[in-house]
């Protein structure tokens, strides 16, 4: 049990330490692709010291849910993470406490919390961002939802460590159908979810065009450094879901050595590299689509879930 | 050895028109060459009322019975169509000799692609050739390129050209029978045969696609919306062959199939005749009561037609036999009618039937024409379509299918007063135009028409009897 | 063998999400874009069902739909309508996306439905390219219908073509006169609707066909 612990551990403070490394190379790489040189990759890291240096300012009309957010969006992905295979493919001590679903939901409270804080603070961009970020959450969840039902049917299970010994155990599994429509419309969500192009733009400046940053102009010092952080795990939590448990799901650590989990850590982070590379080429190739397209872009991939269920009897 | 010159005639008339380079070479060439192919598609069916001939290449050249009765029909057709054109082509494109001669290789074109349909033995064939005979036939609906033909050209093409791909896969699923049945051959024959051991399942889907498919070629409401626009807005010996051949050309290929699907057991296609029929009849003689451009009428009433086409199959032996003999009745008359409505056009310069007053008075010949066709073409005694009329109601008398021969009688009665209501009021009255004298060639054309209308009105010579009745048992 | 069949049902979804693609593009070159990979998509199905059936006649298929599909009808439409195809408006349509996509989304169950019994125990490959065939087929039909601009008309009707002879490929062989013939026609197809709107687009000033309304039985004016 105590090793168990420990290597739960070991996985959250893996992403709590390279979730901003994983942005800043994100960052690096769209800079590259789109012929800049761009920030080191060690920015994100450098934005956080800063932040949590500066005195926090904080709305007299505002409430403790105001100063409360913060944390409870920074440890929303953590205890996800706990949830899912992030080094090892052997179920941990937590795994088994909550399925995909429960993540879901997880991720969700943290959102939710924000979005009142947003509300709370009184700065006009707040609301005005949350509704927006409401009504793309709107519609990205039944999208959740469905793929969580898809991938339980394959699997029977919603358990991530279990999908995640379903795909390895049948490789012929991951070139069915229902597979590589599961992983593109996962892809799809993980883009509208953590507000990136099309969906959003997460390096705009401008105020009006904010759909997920709006929320946050007016957190500041501390409570700024523990939203940014939580964001970028988020990311990470995601993704991590999506290369350990649906597209490859091989590579993480069996046995529960520090060794075995030194390796299955570095050839995660290899992956997760693969994945940045996808979505800036993603990224660079289109443009962000307006607010009311965004629709059209989570109804395609509402159509992708869908598609992915239907087919599901039909192929042998 | 004739079938393949029935459809080289026009081609070489084509290319003639195309080498020779003035107009009247290439009105001489296409009229010689409609001649030839009428001449040779006569023979073909008399060979094959004689048993004799029919297939020139074994699994890809043929000709049945029906395909005979088709190629009389469109070669007769053709004959007049490019008769007509002699006169009416230089009437509305006087400006421009080049246009003219583009026309006459347009026309041969499309003649030559509608006489590949019957001539082919193997369904997907067929389809690319019906295929040809819209896309032939796009810039004849154009011609004129005014706002309104060219919107009638669009709905045409791309409605039918649609049609034409759903009826497609159709195709393919019932060859998807043959095999499943390891039928190699690929020929309307082999899918009549192996229709008995399809999957019903698979049968009954093709024919909804091939029914929807080449229905909104054929003009079935209700994917008819094209057909009176496409109709009314070519040139006058196209609409002819549009209205009289190129629809009937269509349901051809439905007639071809038909006894494929009535092999099938627990599937009555008969029922969907009959209800897909009755409703284009219905449908058609309300919107006759309604339109206000005379050549629309007559649209119309090919919709009307098509239907009654479609009901006959559902009728039992004698409808079918009621079917092909209307199809040939109504392709004669049909043009007919729409020489004559081309004749008003030219003499009044207007295509509104409000605007036409007294045409007996000042164009005489026109009226004439317009008059007959019009009877002929609303049923009227002594004309071809009455008998052929009444043999679908004997036979829906026989079928004992009374509601659909009381809605029949209805509806033809409605279609029959709307027509000549409308056409009624352009004869009398006040001239509304000045006397106008039409091109000889019209009226030399309109002249040779009439005779098979009226002839076969009061008789049906037993050599044309033979062959509808052959034509009739290969429905079945 | 298992291998090919499941991987050709990649194919097949792939497929009909390009079809999807192409229902919501929203751009003539995305759309004309889509149409392309469309039809690769159909060649890379029919050079898995000529490795998977060891067809010499479906591989000549693939090559004809290559000919014709990838770069004949692609390049006459640039010829013709090299102005309109590189036109930056939106294409106007009568129904809204998500609405389409939803509608089309049912389409395609249906089209499962529909499929599904027509197919005994000893048709597994042909399985999914009937069913998606049929599903590209609706979707195309709908896509001609709601939209008003010519030349995406045009690829929805190429699109529809691609949706019956997906199915085609698996459930039957022609020989190969008969395939030439039909990829010959296509391009005739393309090449005479594209002049014809040429035609409208230099006559009428656009390639809006909802500006086509002038026949009726209104009364004239």
């Amino acid at each position: 049990m105590i090793q168990g612990l420990a290597l739960n551990a070991a996985q959250v403070a893996f992403v709590v330490a390279a979730a901003p490394l994983f942005r800043g190379v994100l960052n690096r790489f769209e800079e590259r692709l789109q012929g800049r040189l761009g920030p080191s990759i060690w920015q994100p890291y450098f934005d956080l010291i800063k932040l949590l240096q500066k005195d926090e300012v904080v709305s007299e009309e505002s409430t403790w849910i105001f100063r409360f957010a913060p944390f409870m969006y920074f440890v929303a992905p953590l205890l996800v993470t706990m949830l899912i295979p992030a080094l090892t493919d052997f179920p941990l001590f937590w795994a088994f406490m909550g399925d995909m679903v429960a993540a879901g939901f997880i991720l969700g409270l943290g959102g939710f919390f924000l979005a009142l804080a947003a509300i709370d603070g009184g700065n006009p961009y707040g609301p005005m961002g949350t509704s927006r970020t409401r009504m793309v959450s709107s519609l990205v969840e039944p999208i959740f939802m469905i793929v969580f039902f898809s991938v339980s049917f394959a699997a029977n299970s919603t358990i991530p460590y279990v999908v995640q010994a379903h795909w390895t155990t049948s490789a012929a599994a991951l070139v069915s159908p229902t597979h590589v429509l599961i992983v593109a419309a996962f892809v799809m969500i993980i883009l509208a979810e953590t507000g990136r192009i099309p969906v959003d733009n997460p390096s705009g400046h401008f105020e009006l065009a904010m759909i997920d940053e709006a929320k946050t102009l007016e957190f500041s010092g501390r409570s700024a450094a523990l939203v940014k952080w939580g964001s970028h795990s988020k990311l990470m939590v995601l993704s991590l879901v999506l290369v350990n448990v649906l597209v490859t799901p091989w590579g993480l650590a069996s046995s529960p050595g520090a060794g075995a989990v030194a390796l299955g850590a570095l050839l995660v982070s290899i992956k997760l590299l693969v994945f940045i590379a996808v979505v800036a080429g993603i990224e660079t190739s289109l443009a962000k689509l307006r607010l009311f397209r965004i629709e059209n872009f989570l109804g395609l991939a509402f159509v992708v879930a869908v598609l992915a269920m239907v087919v599901q009897p039909f192929h042998l | 050895m004739i079938l393949w010159a029935i459809p080289a005639a026009p081609l070489a008339a084509a290319a003639i028109g195309l080498a020779v380079k003035n107009v009247v070479g290439a009105k001489v060439s296409t009229l010689l060459a409609a001649l030839a192919a009428f001449a040779l598609s006569l023979a073909a069916a008399s060979d094959v009322t004689r048993h004799v001939g029919g297939v020139l290449l074994p699994g890809w050249i043929g000709v049945n019975a029906l395909a005979a009765v088709m190629l009389v029909l469109q070669s007769f057709v053709g004959l007049t169509a490019a008769a007509y054109s002699w006169g009416y082509i230089p009437h509305i494109a006087a400006e421009s000799p080049a246009r003219q001669r583009q026309y006459f290789a347009n026309l041969n074109l499309f003649q030559a692609s509608l006489f590949v349909v019957p001539l082919l033995l193997q369904p997907v064939l067929t389809w690319v050739a019906i295929e040809l005979t819209t896309v032939l036939s796009i810039f004849l609906v154009s011609f004129s390129n005014s706002r309104e033909a060219l919107e009638a050209a669009w709905k045409y093409a791309v409605i039918t050209i649609m049609g034409a791909t759903v009826a497609a896969f159709g195709i393919f699923l019932l060859l998807w029978g043959l095999t499943r049945s390891h039928v190699a051959t690929q020929t309307w024959s082999a899918l009549i045969r192996t229709a008995p051991h399809m999957p019903a399942g698979a049968v009954e889907l093709a024919f909804v696609l091939i029914l929807v498919g080449f229905g909104a070629k054929v003009g079935l409401v209700p994917m008819h919306t094209w057909l009176p626009d496409a109709h009314s807005q070519a040139p006058t010996p196209v609409c002819a062959l549009l209205s009289g051949v190129e629809v009937s050309t269509v349901l051809y290929v439905i007639l071809r199939l038909w006894p494929v699907f009535m092999a099938v057991r627990g599937f009555s296609p008969e029922s969907w005749a009959l209800v897909v029929g009755l409703v284009s009849v219905g449908t058609a003689a309300f919107l006759l009561l309604q339109v206000h451009d005379y050549k629309r009428l007559f649209a119309f009433s090919t919709v009307e037609h098509m239907g009654i086409l479609l009901l006959c199959l559902g009728l039992g032996p004698l409808g079918a036999l009621a079917c092909v003999y209307q199809l040939m009745t109504h392709g004669l008359t049909k043009s007919l009618a729409f020489y004559g409505s081309g004749s008003v056009l030219v003499a009044t310069g207007t295509r509104t039937i409000a605007d036409v007053r007294g045409l007996l008075r000042s164009a005489p010949v026109a009226a004439a024409a317009l008059l007959v066709g019009a009877l002929a073409i609303a049923g009227a005694p002594p004309f071809a379509v009455f008998l052929s009329e009444l043999t679908i109601f004997r036979a829906a008398a026989a079928a004992q299918d009374y509601v659909v021969l009381a809605l029949l009688l209805v509806f033809l009665g409605i279609a029959f007063l709307g027509i000549l209501r409308r056409t009624g009021g352009m004869l009398f009255g006040q001239p509304s135009h000045p006397p106008a004298r039409l091109p000889r060639a019209m009226t030399a054309t309109m002249a040779v028409g009439i005779i098979p209308v009226l002839v076969l009105g009061v008789y049906l010579p037993l050599p044309l009897y033979h062959l509808l009745g052959m034509a009739a048992r290969s429905l079945r | 063998m298992a291998a090919v069949a499941s991987l050709n049902t990649v194919v097949g979804t792939l497929f009909i999400l390009m079809t999807f693609l192409l229902m919501v593009s929203r751009q003539i070159q995305s759309v004309l874009r889509a149409f392309v990979g469309q039809s690769l998509l159909l060649v890379l199905s029919t050079l898995l069902l000529a490795l998977l059936h060891h067809s010499a006649q479906l591989a000549i298929v693939a090559l004809i739909t290559v000919a014709a599909k990838v770069i004949v009808i692609p390049g006459v439409l640039t010829r013709t309508l090299g102005q309109e195809l590189r036109a930056r408006r939106e294409i106007e349509s009568v129904v809204n996306v998500p609405v389409s996509l939803l509608l089309m989304l049912g389409a395609t169950v249906l089209a499962f439905f529909l499929a599904a019994p027509l197919l005994g125990p000893h048709a597994a490959e042909a399985q999914v390219n009937l069913a998606l065939g049929l599903a590209a087929l609706l979707i195309g039909v709908y896509t001609l219908v709601i939209r008003r601009e010519a030349v995406a008309q045009v690829l929805s009707l190429m699109a529809i073509d691609n949706g019956v002879f997906f199915a085609g490929v698996a459930i039957t062989t022609s020989s190969a006169i008969v395939e030439a013939a039909a990829g010959l026609e296509g391009v005739m197809v393309v090449l005479v609707v594209a002049i014809l709107t040429r035609t409208i687009a230099q006559n009428l000033g656009s390639t809006q066909v909802s500006s086509l309304q002038q026949l009726g039985e209104e009364v004239p004016r």
